[in-house]
């Protein structure tokens, strides 16, 4: 066995205070302070948009950028106006402020795996390449501009700068259309049978929907036209429901149920499987027996799987008590009894000693209609003070010969 | 160790920083220190640690997207060393003041600084940040 040269090391290094101002920056004051600093110094408040909309994470920026789209006048917009550094802040801004106020499901987006994040910003970019053949002005293509650089897309970035110049880049804008097809036919067909990549494209295939209806599609050349048409084609796939309705793609369905003081909550697709599930769990209801429909929906679910899956519950019948296939998914049989149980064991001794605990879970990676991996936040409250006295997220993979810690119920009670 | 190996390492770090700042719950908490353990085992991974208040107060924190813990198994490729084997846990420190951020790897005790229900309360005074 090899040993490894080092048994500990350490990394020390200062973070750029940007990195860390998600923590409680005023977002308001900062557009307020840009607003007045394009007022008297217009050069020096672009360079300082230009900077804040760079450096801020993605949830600050969104929400500077609303700030300052409520916020700016005709002169702050004039100023921006006025230079190319300046028009393409207010490019950007635009771009944030539609993250903020229209953009995907922060929530939904996080979950994806990076094919289908990559795929997001693909989509959104295209959404806004569209607007900018027949745009006017050169927003649209500044807001696609900052994407490209910021994602290194050095030949995207170089073609949508061409066609910054209002019209004089739209015929080499048309050479990239073929490609943009391409994504959406790729983005349909990975949101057939997962609804949280197909809920997470919504804003930006709604965004490219209403581009193209702006798009006078039969007045244009062949070359142009048909690479359009398929993209309409596909999108009218996505936002139509079948007429049988056996495989819509619009978006989740919630339910809820109760056991007893436990509460539930499901996100299901559209093929009736949880995406996402939430919980709050008091109360444990031992050897509660199990209905005849409950035991064939697990047959059900099983079968939707691997050979080596059983019907797992998502939160454990001893929990929830019959909920039928809403509370199930595919599960390797040996994680549902090794690893899974031990996690629920520890749910049913904090609930035993008294204790809420408050769960989330996301169903991840999703071959078909079987989740290959899931993550579990789960935070345990004393309801007496409302103190969190404990706090995890663990991921799992749906497969056997995992090691989940087991922690005593003597354990627990002794500590709380 | 050469430069673009350093830079993967810094991107990495910078990555996690933020996905830490932009996280749902660790974004809403108070705190003027903040440590968090990732643990790597057998197919299960894990990220929980503590908040602590400048007057002394904590509570234990764990992040609710899968965008730090993501961070967390980037930063891990990026750190990793030919020849050797990765590091399986990981103890990440951050004080608001200054922003400044220190990394701790371990490589052969899984369990050198594991949260569990049954330490919990040990775990929140061993990790507390000195001064």
């Amino acid at each position: 066995m090899a040993v490894n040269a080092l048994s500990s090391s350490t990394i020390e290094s200062a973070v750029p205070p940007h990195a860390l101002s998600g923590f409680g920056l005023d977002t308001t004051e900062l557009g307020d302070q840009i607003g007045a600093l394009l007022a008297q110094d217009p050069e020096g408040g672009t360079a300082s948009l230009r900077e804040s909309l760079e450096t801020l994470p993605e949830a600050d920026r969104a929400r500077l950028a609303q700030s300052l789209v409520d916020t700016l006048d005709e002169d702050a917009i004039s100023a921006l106006q006025a230079t190319s550094e300046g028009r393409a802040a207010l490019a950007g801004t635009l771009r944030s402020a539609a993250d903020e106020g229209g953009g995907a499901d922060p929530r939904a987006a996080a979950n994806l795996s990076a094919e289908k994040r990559e795929l997001l910003l693909d989509l959104t970019q295209i959404g806004l390449g569209v607007v900018g053949i027949f745009d006017p002005t050169p927003i649209s293509d500044g807001a696609s501009l900052a994407i490209s650089v910021a994602r290194g897309d050095w030949f995207g970035a170089v073609i949508d700068g061409v066609s910054m110049i209002p019209y004089a880049g739209d015929l080499a804008k048309i050479g990239k259309l073929g490609k943009f097809a391409d994504t959406v036919d790729s983005a349909v067909d990975l949101a057939r049978g997962d609804a949280a990549f197909a809920e997470a494209l919504r804003p930006a295939l709604g965004g490219l929907d209403e581009a193209l209806k702006a798009v006078p599609i039969d007045e244009l050349p062949a070359a142009v036209r048909e690479p359009l048409e398929s993209m309409r084609g596909r999108l009218d796939e996505f936002f139509d429901a079948t007429a049988d309705g056996s495989h819509a793609l619009d978006g989740l369905r919630l339910e809820t149920g109760a056991a007893g003081d436990n509460v539930f909550r499901w996100e299901l697709n559209a093929d009736g499987r949880p995406v996402h599930a939430e919980a709050e769990l008091s109360e444990v209801f031992d050897k509660a027996p199990r209905s005849s429909a409950e035991t064939r929906a697990q047959g059900d679910v099983a079968d939707l799987g691997r050979s080596d899956d059983a019907g797992g519950h998502v939160f454990g019948h001893r929990f929830t008590l019959d909920q039928g296939e809403r509370n199930m998914f595919p599960q390797n049989a040996q994680f549902n009894n090794s690893a899974y149980r031990v996690l629920e064991n520890e749910w049913a001794a904090w609930a035993d000693s008294g204790k809420r605990v408050d769960i989330e879970i996301d169903f991840r990676d999703f071959d078909g209609v079987r989740p290959q991996s899931l993550d579990v936040s789960y935070e345990v409250v004393d309801p007496a003070n409302g103190d969190v006295v404990y706090d995890n997220y663990v991921r799992f993979e749906n497969e056997a010969e995992q090691q989940f810690e087991r922690v005593s119920t003597s354990d627990i009670n002794e500590n709380y | 160790m050469s430069t673009v190996e350093t830079m993967d390492r810094n991107e990495a770090t910078l990555q996690l920083a933020r996905a830490i700042a932009a996280d749902t719950k660790l974004g809403a908490l108070p705190w003027d220190d903040l440590v968090l353990v990732a643990r790597f085992g057998d197919g299960v991974s894990n990220v929980n640690g503590f908040a602590y208040q400048a007057g002394g107060a904590s509570r234990p924190a764990a992040p609710r997207g899968a965008a730090v813990l993501d961070a967390f198994i980037d930063l891990r490729a990026a750190t990793a060393v030919d020849d050797q084997a990765d590091w399986i846990a990981c103890k990440l420190h951050v004080r608001r003041a200054g922003g400044k951020l220190s990394l701790d790897f371990e490589y052969e005790q899984p369990d050198r600084w594991k949260i569990s229900p049954a330490n919990v309360r040990q775990m929140s005074e061993a990790l507390r940040p000195a001064g």
